[in-house]
C-alpha cells in the first residue's frame, strides 16, 4: 500500500516537472528520459511492497519456491534494474528543464534505500547469499557511472552521472551488511545529498546568469567574476571526491573498511573515488578557470540569499568532516 | 608545556590561520597585505619554536607522543587521532617549519600587489597545516589526511594564475596523477586494517608495493614524473616549497614510515631501487635538454629523488633523511633565486668580459661527440613524450 502511495506521489511530481518545463526545452528525448526514469522509480516502489509481501508469503508457506528460482541471480537482476543500465537515460533526462526539481526527482539514493529495504525483508540465509552479488553489481555500476562521467563533456550530463554513481556507492555500502559499510553508506548519503545539491544549485545559478553559453567547450573563466560561487562549487566537488576536511573523507574511509571486510572487491572503491574526484574537479576547472570572454566577464557573484544557503551547506560538509561521529550512528 | 599541546600547535596554528583568512574573504573583510604577511610570519615563527622545543625533548631522550581520542567512532571502527615527533618526523617537521616560514617572508615581497595575494597565503597555510599533519601523524590513516590536504593545496597553487589555460591544464594533469597514485595509499591502508595493522610474510608484500605506488606519484618517480615540469606554472615561491622542498619528499617519507612492511617482504626493496634508478637516469638525461631554469630544476629534483629512493631501497635510512634535508634546503634556495638568475648571469657575463665556461663542460669530453648527439636527441624525444 505504501509502495503504491509513493509511486503515485512520484508520478504526480514527474507530471509537474514535465508540465512546468518551458515549451522550448520540452524535447521528445528529454520527456522520454524523465518518464523512463520515473517509471523505473515507480516500479521500484511498487516492487518493494510486492517483494516484501511475496517474501513474507514465500517464507511462511512455500520455502521450496525460493530455493527453486536461484536467489542470487534474482537479487542481482533486481538490483541491476534499479541501478544500471536502467538509469542509463538519466543523463538524457538531466539535459533540459529545471535542474533543481530534476535533481530531487531523479537521484539514485531512493533506489538504494528501496533495494536495502528489500534485502532486509529477505530471510537471513537468502540475504547472506544475495549481499555479495548486490554489492558487486553496485560497485560495477558505480565504476561504470564514473567512467561515463569521465567521457561526458556537457556539465549537466556530468552532474547526472556523478549523482547516479553516488547512489550506486550508497547501495554497495547498505547491501554489504556490516556496520562499518552501513555507517559509511549513511555518511556518503548525507555527503552526496548536500554536495550534489550544492553543485546543482551553483550550476543552476550560473545557467540563470549565462544561459546556453555554459555549454561552450573549453575553459569559461568564471572565477574572476564569480569567485564565491567558484569556492562553493570547488568545496562541493572536493566533498564528492572524498577529500579530507569534508564529510566525504570519513564516508569513504568507513566504506573502504566495510567493503574490504566483505571481500577484496572493496579495492574497487579507491579507484571509483579517484575517478569521481577527478571528474568533479575537472568540471570545476572547466567552468571557473581560464580566460573569461565577453559572456562570462560580467557574471554576478553569489547573491546574499544564495550565499547564506550555500554557506550553510558548506558548513554542514565541513563540520561533518571534522566531527563525523556527530552525524553517524 | 604538555606534549599534546606542543604537537598540536604546528598543525593547529596554520590550520586556524587558513580558516580565519578564508572566512574573512568570504565575509568581504579584506585584511591588508601587511597584516596577512605578518600574521603568517608570526604563525610560522611560533610553529618553528614549537618544533624546536619538540626536538629538544627528543634529544633529551623523550620522543613526544600524544593521543587525542577517536575521530570516527562509528560503525565499530576506530580512527585514533595521535601525533608523534620521532627522528624522521622531526627532520621533516623542522624542514617544513623553517622553509615555509622563509617562503612566507619571501612571498610578501614577491607577491606584492598580485590580485591573488590573499589566496596565495590561504593556500600556503593550508599546505603548511597538511604537511605538518602528514609528518607528525602517528597512523597511516592520519597521514593520509595530511597527504590529501597537500594534494589539494598543490593542485590549487599550480593553477594559481587561473586566467591562463596552461596552469589549469597542468594542475588537472597533476591532480590526475596524484589521484591515480593515491589509490595505492588508500587500498594499502584498507588492507592494513584487514590485517589488524601488522601483516606478516607474504601479506605484507602487496601492501608495501601499494605504498610504493603511492610514493611514486607524490615523489614524481618514473613513469609518474610528467606532472613535475608542468607544475612549474605556479608562482615561484610555491614551486620552491612544494616541488623543491617539502611536497616531493612526502613519497620518500611514506617509504621510511612503511619500513616495517618492506622489512617483512624483503623482495620489495628491489622494486624501490629499480624505480629510483630509472627515475635518476631519466631525470639526469632529460634535464640536459631543458631550455629554462625552472624546468631544468624540476628534472634535477627528479634525479635527486631517484637517488633518495635508491638509498631507502638499500636500507640507508639515515643517509636518505640527510639527503632529503640537504636537497630541500638547496632546492628552495635555487627556486627562489631562479627569477633573478638570468639577470645576474648576464651581469656576471659582462663583468668577466664574456668568458664564463658553460656548465658541465669538463664532463663533456668523457663521451664521444656522436654519442653525445644521439643521447641529446633521445632525451629531447623523451621530454617531448613526457610533456605531450
Amino acid at each position: 500500500m505504501s509502495g503504491a502511495l509513493e509511486a503515485g506521489l512520484h508520478a504526480a511530481l514527474t507530471l509537474g516537472v514535465v508540465l512546468s518545463a518551458p515549451r522550448g526545452e520540452r524535447t521528445a528525448r528529454w520527456t522520454m528520459g524523465v518518464l523512463w526514469i520515473s517509471a523505473c522509480v515507480g516500479a521500484a516502489y511498487l516492487s518493494q511492497s510486492a517483494a516484501s509481501a511475496a517474501v513474507a508469503w514465500a517464507t511462511a508457506l512455500l520455502p521450496f519456491l525460493t530455493s527453486a528460482f536461484g536467489r542470487p541471480l534474482d537479487a542481482g537482476r533486481a538490483s541491476g534494474l534499479l541501478l544500471f543500465p536502467a538509469q542509463s537515460r538519466l543523463a538524457d533526462a538531466f539535459e533540459h528543464g529545471p535542474l533543481l526539481p530534476l535533481a530531487l526527482l531523479l537521484n539514485g539514493h531512493l533506489g538504494a534505500l528501496v533495494a536495502s529495504r528489500w534485502l532486509s525483508a529477505l530471510d537471513p540465509e537468502t540475504a547472506a547469499m544475495a549481499r555479495p552479488w548486490i554489492t558487486g553489481l553496485a560497485l560495477l555500476a558505480a565504476a561504470a557511472y564514473a567512467a561515463l562521467a569521465y567521457q561526458e563533456t556537457r556539465p549537466r550530463r556530468v552532474l547526472a552521472r556523478l549523482i547516479a554513481g553516488q547512489g550506486a556507492l550508497i547501495l554497495a555500502g547498505l547491501a554489504c551488511g556490516n556496520a562499518a559499510a552501513a555507517a559509511g553508506a549513511l555518511a556518503l548519503w548525507q555527503t552526496a545529498a548536500v554536495a550534489s545539491t550544492m553543485l546543482v544549485c551553483v550550476y543552476a545559478g550560473l545557467e540563470a546568469r549565462m544561459g546556453a553559453a555554459l555549454d561552450r567547450p573549453g575553459f569559461l573563466g568564471l572565477a574572476s567574476s564569480a569567485p564565491r560561487l567558484a569556492v562553493f562549487f570547488a568545496a562541493a566537488a572536493f566533498a564528492l571526491g572524498d577529500m579530507p576536511l569534508t564529510m566525504g573523507f570519513p564516508a569513504a574511509e568507513l566504506l573502504i573498511r566495510g567493503l574490504l571486510e566483505g571481500g577484496l572487491m572493496g579495492l574497487a572503491l579507491p579507484i571509483i573515488s579517484a575517478l569521481n574526484a577527478y571528474v568533479a574537479v575537472r568540471l570545476f576547472a572547466r567552468l571557473f578557470w581560464g580566460r573569461p570572454d565577453d559572456a562570462s566577464r560580467n557574471v554576478p557573484d553569489a547573491l546574499p540569499r544564495e550565499r547564506w544557503a550555500l554557506t550553510a551547506a558548506l558548513l554542514f560538509l565541513l563540520i561533518g568532516g571534522l566531527v563525523p561521529s556527530a552525524f553517524l550512528p | 608545556m604538555s606534549d599534546a599541546l606542543l604537537l598540536a600547535l604546528p598543525v593547529g596554528l596554520p590550520a586556524a590561520l587558513c580558516a580565519a583568512l578564508g572566512l574573512a574573504w568570504l565575509l568581504d573583510a579584506r585584511p591588508s597585505e601587511n597584516t596577512v604577511g605578518r600574521l603568517t610570519s608570526a604563525c610560522w615563527l611560533l610553529v618553528s619554536l614549537a618544533v624546536a622545543s619538540l626536538a629538544a625533548r627528543f634529544f633529551r631522550g623523550a620522543p613526544s607522543l600524544a593521543a587525542y581520542g577517536d575521530w570516527l567512532g562509528a560503525g565499530g571502527q576506530d580512527f585514533p587521532l595521535g601525533l608523534k615527533a620521532d627522528g624522521p618526523s622531526l627532520v621533516m617537521l623542522s624542514l617544513t617549519a623553517v622553509l615555509v616560514g622563509v617562503v612566507a617572508v619571501f612571498s610578501r615581497r614577491y607577491m606584492h600587489r598580485d590580485e591573488g595575494f590573499h589566496r596565495f597565503f590561504v593556500l600556503l597555510n593550508l599546505f603548511g597545516a597538511g604537511a605538518m599533519l602528514l609528518f607528525s601523524a602517528d597512523s597511516f590513516d592520519l597521514l593520509a589526511v595530511g597527504w590529501e590536504l597537500v594534494c589539494a593545496a598543490s593542485f590549487l597553487l599550480v593553477a594559481f594564475y587561473q586566467r591562463r589555460e596552461a596552469p589549469a591544464r597542468g594542475a588537472l594533469y597533476m591532480l590526475g596523477v596524484y589521484r591515480i597514485c593515491d589509490i595505492g595509499l588508500f587500498a594499502g591502508i584498507g588492507l592494513l586494517h584487514l590485517h589488524h595493522g601488522a601483516p606478516a610474510g607474504p601479506a605484507a608484500a602487496p601492501i608495501a608495493l601499494l605504498f610504493l605506488f603511492a610514493a611514486m606519484g607524490k615523489s614524481a618517480q618514473f613513469p609518474f614524473s610528467g606532472w613535475l615540469p608542468r607544475a612549474m606554472e605556479g608562482p615561484t615561491p610555491s614551486s620552491a616549497i612544494f616541488y623543491g622542498a617539502i611536497s616531493v619528499h612526502a613519497g620518500a617519507y611514506l617509504l621510511l614510515r612503511a619500513r616495517p612492511l618492506f622489512d617483512a617482504a624483503p623482495g620489495t626493496f628491489a622494486a624501490v631501487v629499480a624505480v629510483g634508478a630509472l627515475t635518476a637516469a631519466y631525470g639526469a638525461l632529460v634535464g640536459r635538454t631543458c631550455p629554462d631554469a625552472k624546468t631544468a630544476l624540476a628534472y634535477a629534483t627528479m634525479t635527486q629523488l631517484g637517488l633518495i629512493f635508491i638509498e631507502i631501497g638499500l636500507g640507508f635510512d639515515s643517509l636518505a633523511l640527510g639527503h632529503i634535508a640537504g636537497h630541500a634546503v638547496l632546492r628552495t634556495a635555487q627556486f627562489l633565486r631562479a627569477p633573478s638568475l638570468l639577470h645576474d648571469h648576464h651581469q656576471l657575463h659582462s663583468a668577466s668580459g664574456g668568458h664564463i665556461a658553460p656548465a658541465g663542460a669538463p664532463f663533456g669530453g668523457l663521451l664521444p661527440r656522436p654519442l653525445q648527439g644521439w643521447l641529446y636527441g633521445f632525451a629531447l624525444d623523451l621530454r617531448g613524450r613526457g610533456m605531450s
